[in-house]
């Protein structure tokens, strides 16, 4: 693969910011779903 | 295809059933358990809670495409193809202003139509319905395909049977429990989603390391760490208009803000959208590990399922087989769903039966379930393109959308006519753009074309908007 005009390689720390951060976001919603469903279906607010 | 499939087939078959059964007939109890009116059955009872609300838009959102689509681009173009594909949240977050907007100024309206109708007229709401339904058509297609292809290559399933499969469970718990069943089970699926991406992510990861996988792609692929890559910015621009095109016109996602409480709209579009915007991310590392670990890729499209099945061995097939099932029959349903309400409100109601009882559109709507779900096996018989060059295809279209939309939510003096030529000339210019420059700047120049030909129309000849009128719906 040819290389690229313009080379500015993310540094360790933001590969690593970038790839924890997207799986702490997706445990922290799931989470956050799931309890906002239990308090709501507690209230008997689901739908 | 595949001689050697990733999951054994009986297990494929059992997961198959198991799901199929359980969607099934969780739609046919939710569908007794809800009211008789058309709008139980369009809109879930307008009474859809936060958490429902929230993983309904992130199931929706997460489509066979996110789950294939967004690892490819990840593998191919890097950190700027996760962060690009990401960008399509911006439709899901940049709608939340929009859809409490919609919620207050046309509280009893049930679709985008009906809006679009009541604000610009009936021309323009003409070219609206044709440039939804293409896109519809497109996007049910992508969905129908995705399902018979991954089938066949997670398992060595026939392609048409398993596009069958998947487009039949999803019609017919539709069918029997109308939103209510699309909303519940898009619940289900979203969680199942979720959890999965997360075992698979954190096992692989805590595997191999991310010193490690960093290490290995900067020394054999360091343009996949480029922060400026010219491919994946424009990619990224793009993929955001596009999203908020598709997001702001169709009926999937004005539905939802019809079937949510008032109080929950804002904050589910935002929740939803930041839920959604994590898959790509989480999708894409794992295409990158598999660039660091040199798996043989032969089809790009499934860097994520074989990359799954070589971390965790059947059980990480099993795992793909449930997310991406999850993914297409959660998508499906909404789109069936959503599309129903659009034609029997749209199109039975106010062009073709004025006069028919609510009980005549609920019918009605139920029939369109059934024929969608034909129309959608029809369409995707054959497998005739790619699904990601179909969808920037639609791109053209929708983005020209945006802002008639935007405008007409917000300006009293939006024009009508400023609007119906905006969309028109819009979607001429990004589909020229799709064809004689490049298929990712369609959306780009639809939505710019469109952005100034609505300001400048709007600035030579204002009109003096009634918001009242929306409400009387």
């Amino acid at each position: 693969m040819p290389s690229p005009p313009f080379l500015f390689t993310a540094p360790p720390a933001a590969f690593t910011l970038i790839v924890k951060g997207g799986i702490i976001g997706l445990v922290a919603m799931t989470l956050l779903i799931l309890a906002i469903w239990v308090v709501e279906m507690r209230r008997g607010r689901t739908w | 295809m595949n001689s050697s499939p990733l999951l054994d087939p009986g297990i494929a078959w059992f997961l198959l059933v198991a799901f199929s059964v359980l969607w099934i007939a969780l739609g046919i109890w939710w569908g007794r358990r809800g009211g008789s009116s058309a709008d139980d059955y369009l809109l879930a009872g307008r009474n859809i809670g936060l958490a429902l609300s929230t993983a309904t838009l992130m199931a929706s959102w997460v489509t066979g495409n996110t789950t294939l689509a967004a690892p490819e681009v990840g593998y191919t173009l890097g950190l700027w193809g996760m962060f690009g594909y990401a960008l399509a949240g911006l439709g899901l977050l940049l709608f939340a202003p929009l859809a409490i907007r919609i919620k207050r100024v046309m509280p009893h309206a049930r679709t985008s139509g009906d809006f679009v109708r009541m604000r610009y007229g009936r021309l323009t709401w003409a070219v609206f319905l044709v440039i939804t339904l293409v896109y519809t058509a497109g996007f049910l297609i992508t969905q129908g395909m995705g399902a018979g292809l991954l089938l066949q290559s997670l398992s060595g399933f026939d392609y048409r049977v398993g596009m069958l499969l998947v487009i039949g469970v999803s019609t017919v718990y539709t069918l029997f429990g109308g939103m209510k069943a699309v909303v519940g089970t898009d619940f289900i699926q979203s969680m199942l989603i979720m959890v999965l991406l997360a075992v698979v992510a954190v096992l692989g990861y805590s595997r191999f390391g991310t010193g490690a996988i960093y290490a290995q792609l900067a020394e054999n692929h360091p343009s996949r760490l480029n922060l400026l890559l010219p491919a994946g910015l424009l990619f990224a621009w793009n993929t955001g208009l596009f999203s908020m095109g598709e997001v702001f016109h169709n009926n999937i996602w004005w539905s939802r803000v019809f079937a949510s409480r008032e109080s929950v709209v804002f904050r589910s579009f935002i929740l939803g959208g930041v839920a959604w915007v994590t898959v790509p991310i989480v999708t894409g590392s794992i295409a990158l590990m598999a660039l660091a670990r040199d798996l043989p890729i032969p089809q790009v499209n499934m860097v994520f399922p074989l990359m799954t099945a070589r971390l965790l061995g059947s059980a990480g097939a099993m795992m793909v087989f449930i997310i991406i099932f999850a993914s297409l029959t959660s998508t499906l349903d909404s789109l069936l769903a959503s599309t129903a309400d659009l034609l029997a409100e749209d199109v039975y109601l106010k062009m073709l039966r004025p006069q028919a009882t609510d009980e005549q559109v609920r019918r009605a709507a139920r029939r369109i379930v059934v024929l969608l779900g034909g129309v959608t096996v029809l369409l995707s018989w054959s497998y005739i393109t790619s699904m990601y060059q179909l969808l920037l295809f639609t791109g053209a279209l929708v983005a020209s959308t945006i802002w008639p939309i935007a405008y007409g939510l917000y300006w009293k003096s939006a024009s009508r006519h400023g609007a119906v030529v905006a969309m028109v000339s819009g979607s001429a210019v990004g589909l020229a753009a799709y064809v004689w420059i490049a298929p990712y700047c369609a959306a780009l120049l639809s939505a710019a074309v469109s952005a100034v030909v609505m300001a400048v129309w709007t600035h030579l000849a204002p009109e003096d908007f009634d918001w009242r009128r929306l409400a009387h719906h």
